[in-house]
């Protein structure tokens, strides 16, 4: 159990031991320069964190606030890794421009970095300011005050909320001679909405004197325009700007040949606070939108229009201010004229534009009333109303001939012509009384296609159908003269032939047949009886049926000797005649 | 003869039947429906007006006033592809509607489209087609036919002999009226059938070389461009432009002229116009 203990611990043994040295915490020491600075010098505090690990070193947090100082410009690190005797060490340096806000004792607070070993803090920084006249800026070899510093002027120092300030950053050269800046952009600032404006350096170059006479030339590095976004005391931090002036070189050669070479030169802008001040609710207008400054409106709209052509009504408005808090004014106008959206211009310097398309719908006069926006006017302390119009248009009939117009006579010049001046959607309709999908239709209907294909089938068939009647009809007729004509055929034979008895059998066989026909079925299997009664049905006389019963048993009597078979064949012709009726 | 004179009666019938419930005319709601929408495009909510006809639209109305009016207020919102297929289907079901050619050629120009004209033949057909209500032709034809049948039966009957000399000109005058009726409804049928136009509705669609993602782009298509349907296939179509070129794009970036045409038309619905 021991040995596997042991056997456990000895890796965790070893890589503490290779590790531990690693983790061992960085040094860290911390400069400032100048060690006694005037009121409005700048600080240069230097922190180097050395030792392992030191390069993945960073500071916790922001560069810290002091008591009587603010940081100013953005921080700068360096590093560097060398080699001693086999062993690696490493340095970073980090660096932050200080601006002193008063004379006197002024103290940092401590730094703290994060190293791979931990955290490690510099000792909090005390140091004396001195109070005076600040000498000025000075390059690095100390040779003398230069004649070079950068001030920032703001517009104002309070302001209202949405007010716009103006803050310049103006670098005064009394003769220093100045060549390149940075940066050449500004950070952005919280609790303000900014516009920098674009400048040419060098074209705001404007030469002043101070109060000594000294000749000065101030040059408009940064302008900026500031909207506060919210209210209360805002500061504005300091700002480091960097160029570079010429300097006489201090060698023999140089200074007898006037040769320079240029060092870098840090100059500080002091920080400064605004004090935002919300806007008075006293008085402010219903449709007041948070437009602060001081506006005008005017609008350009033509006087005379015509029924269904489009003009444009043109409102313009400027002035100082927030003018991008505006929303186009809205029109008032008469039931007659309609308004479509309005169109903005393209935007220029404290100006916008908006176009309303119109449209008259009825000839007369259409009066718009002025439309109007409102403002607060940070100058006089209070809400205004900036307003144009009201305006008056004469809409004249439109150029289409009305019915009553053509009813008149022709119109002058021919009346076709028109003059294009420009093109819409044309309106929307209005719903009708009643509104039909016509995706739907007969059509779909396998019903309406039943419709339409029974009369070319029924036709036809109707017609097959009276064509076989008739045929049929033909065919029984034909069938009842084949009978009679055999009836009276066999009657010829009987008064033809000599035998009375083949005369008195004929005679059985023709009364048979027409029997037969009568009836619709064989006559001769029948009892006379049965043969009687089925004859006076069919025939519906029964005084024939009798009498055609009678001639049968005369004419089978006479096939023995009987009656006369002469008068029997006249007999049968006449019942025959009389029963078909032909 | 009481056998003979049922026929048309029954026949009288089945045609009144078929006339009087073949046109579902909707209720009077969706015409209030449509009355508010435009009272919104008059007052300037043209957002609103536009989800109101289309909601008209995807109730199954399909209607030339609607469209049109969908494609002006589509218009107004700068959704030009929407209304170009507006304006298009308006001029489907009423080919001589001027105001809706007029706004389609307006809006082709705002989007900066050509446009897709049919051919001088198909627009001569069009034309015709367009002469008649296609119910009123359908229903008229209808009659006419059956009239001219009846006459033509009746002259066959022997107990009319008397009167075929005025029925049998009678019955071909009925049927040379109803061909004439229905030539026009039928054709309109075919136009309809035949069309294939779509416009396309979204911002830009990549066509391709096949019905999928994986297959190599050709080109861009981009909103109101007027296309031609040609074949469909798994949720994408394959459409030809008016230039020449050819490519598949997914057919919920598109819209058919005719509502229906594409089988995956309802994916379409509540991303613009609808398809149905």
């Amino acid at each position: 159990m021991v040995s596997r203990a042991r056997s456990t611990l000895w890796p965790w043994l070893i890589a503490l031991a290779l590790v531990g040295p690693a983790l061992a915490a960085p040094e860290i020491e911390v400069s400032f320069s100048p060690e006694e600075p005037y009121e409005n010098q700048s600080i240069r505090v230097t922190i180097r964190v050395s030792g392992d690990g030191a390069l993945d070193a960073r500071l916790d947090g922001s560069p810290p606030r002091g008591d009587g100082l603010l940081p100013a410009g953005r921080p700068s690190t360096s590093q560097q890794t060398y080699s001693v005797n086999g062993r690696t060490q490493s340095w970073l340096e980090y660096g932050i421009t200080y601006v002193p806000q008063r004379a006197g004792l002024v103290s940092l607070p401590s730094f703290t970095f994060i190293t791979a070993a931990g955290k490690v803090e510099t000792e909090p920084i005390s140091l004396e300011v001195r109070e005076g006249s600040a000498p000025g800026a000075r390059a690095p070899d100390r040779e003398a005050p230069l004649p070079l510093e950068v001030v920032v002027r703001p517009s104002a120092r309070s302001a209202y909320l949405g007010e716009k300030i103006t803050l310049e950053y103006v670098l005064r050269d009394g003769g220093a001679r100045p060549r390149g800046i940075e940066p050449d952009r500004l950070d952005p600032l919280p609790g303000f909405l900014i516009e920098d404006d674009e400048l040419d350096v060098a074209a705001t170059a404007r030469e002043t004197t101070d109060a000594q006479g000294r000749p000065w030339v101030e040059y408009t590095l940064f302008r900026r325009r500031l909207t506060p976004t919210r209210t209360g005391t805002i500061e504005i931090p300091p700002v480091e700007i960097r160029t570079s002036v010429p300097r006489r070189r201090r060698d023999a050669f140089g200074s007898a040949f006037g040769f320079e070479r240029y060092v870098p030169v840090s100059l500080v802008a002091r920080g400064l606070a605004i004090e935002v001040r919300p806007l008075p609710e006293d008085g402010r207008p219903p449709d007041f939108e948070g437009a602060v400054g001081s506006f005008t409106l005017r609008a350009k709209i033509p006087e005379d229009a015509r029924v269904g052509e489009a003009f444009q009504l043109e409102l313009e408005v400027s002035g100082e201010g927030s003018l991008d808090t505006l929303e186009p004014p809205e029109l008032v106008l008469p039931p007659d004229l309609q308004a479509y959206e309005p169109v903005e211009g393209p935007r220029v310097a404290r100006k916008r534009t908006w176009t309303y398309p119109l449209v008259a719908r009825a000839p007369g006069e259409a009066r718009i009333a002025a439309p109007s926006i409102s403002y607060f006017d940070p100058g006089f302390g209070r809400y205004e109303t900036a307003s144009v119009g009201p305006f008056s248009v004469n809409v004249l009939p439109g150029r289409t001939r009305t019915v009553e117009a053509a009813r008149e006579g022709p119109a002058p010049g021919g009346g076709a012509r028109i003059e294009e001046l420009g093109s819409d959607l044309r309106f929307v309709e209005a719903a009708p009384r009643r509104l039909v999908s016509r995706e739907s239709h007969l059509g779909q209907r396998r019903v309406y296609w039943f419709a339409i294909g029974f009369p070319f089938l029924a036709l036809p068939l109707f017609a097959f159908a009276l064509r076989l009647a008739s045929i049929r009809a033909a065919s029984e007729t034909g069938r009842v003269a084949r009978t009679l004509r055999d009836a009276r055929r066999t009657l010829d034979e009987a008064s033809q032939t000599s035998s009375p008895e083949d005369a008195a059998r004929c005679v059985v066989r023709a009364l048979h047949t027409w029997c037969g026909l009568v009836i619709g079925e064989p006559s001769r299997p029948l009892e006379r009886s049965r043969l009687r009664r089925a004859l006076e049905e069919r025939s519906g006389d029964a005084e024939l049926a009798s009498r055609v019963v009678d001639l049968l048993d005369r004419a089978e009597a006479a096939r023995y000797g009987g009656a006369d078979p002469g008068s029997l064949v006249d007999e049968a012709g006449q019942v025959i005649t009389q029963g078909t009726g032909r | 003869m009481m056998r003979l004179m049922s026929i048309p009666v029954a026949w009288s019938t089945i045609l009144a039947g078929l006339l009087l419930f073949a046109e579902p005319a909707l209720a009077g709601s969706p015409v209030e429906d449509l009355s508010r929408a435009n009272a919104a495009y008059e007052a300037g909510r043209y957002e609103e007006a536009r989800e109101s006809y289309r909601t008209l639209v995807d109730a199954g109305l399909h209607n030339e006033t609607l469209y049109y009016n969908l494609g002006c207020a589509a218009a107004r919102l700068g959704r030009y592809g929407e209304a170009i297929l507006a304006f298009r289907r308006a001029l489907r079901y009423a080919p001589g509607h001027e105001d809706a050619r007029a706004n389609l050629e307006w809006v082709r120009g705002r989007a900066d489209e050509a446009g897709v004209e049919a051919s001088g033949g198909r627009q001569l057909l069009e034309r015709a087609a367009a002469l008649m209500p296609l119910d009123l032709g359908l229903a008229g034809g209808a009659l006419m036919l059956n009239v001219a049948a009846l006459l033509a039966a009746l002259a066959l009957l022997r107990r009319f002999a008397p009167l075929r000399r005025a029925l049998i000109p009678a019955a071909a005058i009925g049927a040379l009226l109803g061909i004439l009726l229905l030539a026009p409804a039928l054709l309109q049928l075919w136009l309809r059938a035949s069309e294939r136009g779509a416009v396309v509705l979204d911002a830009r669609l990549e066509a391709r070389s096949g019905p999928g993602e994986a297959h190599p782009t050709l080109f861009s298509a981009h909103e109101g461009l007027e296309i031609r349907v040609i074949d469909e296939r798994r949720g994408w179509v394959r459409v030809a432009v008016p230039s020449g070129p050819s490519g598949w794009l997914p057919c919920e970036g598109i819209g058919t002229v005719a509502p229906d045409r594409l089988s995956c038309a309802g994916e379409r619905r509540g991303k613009g116009i609808s398809t149905r």
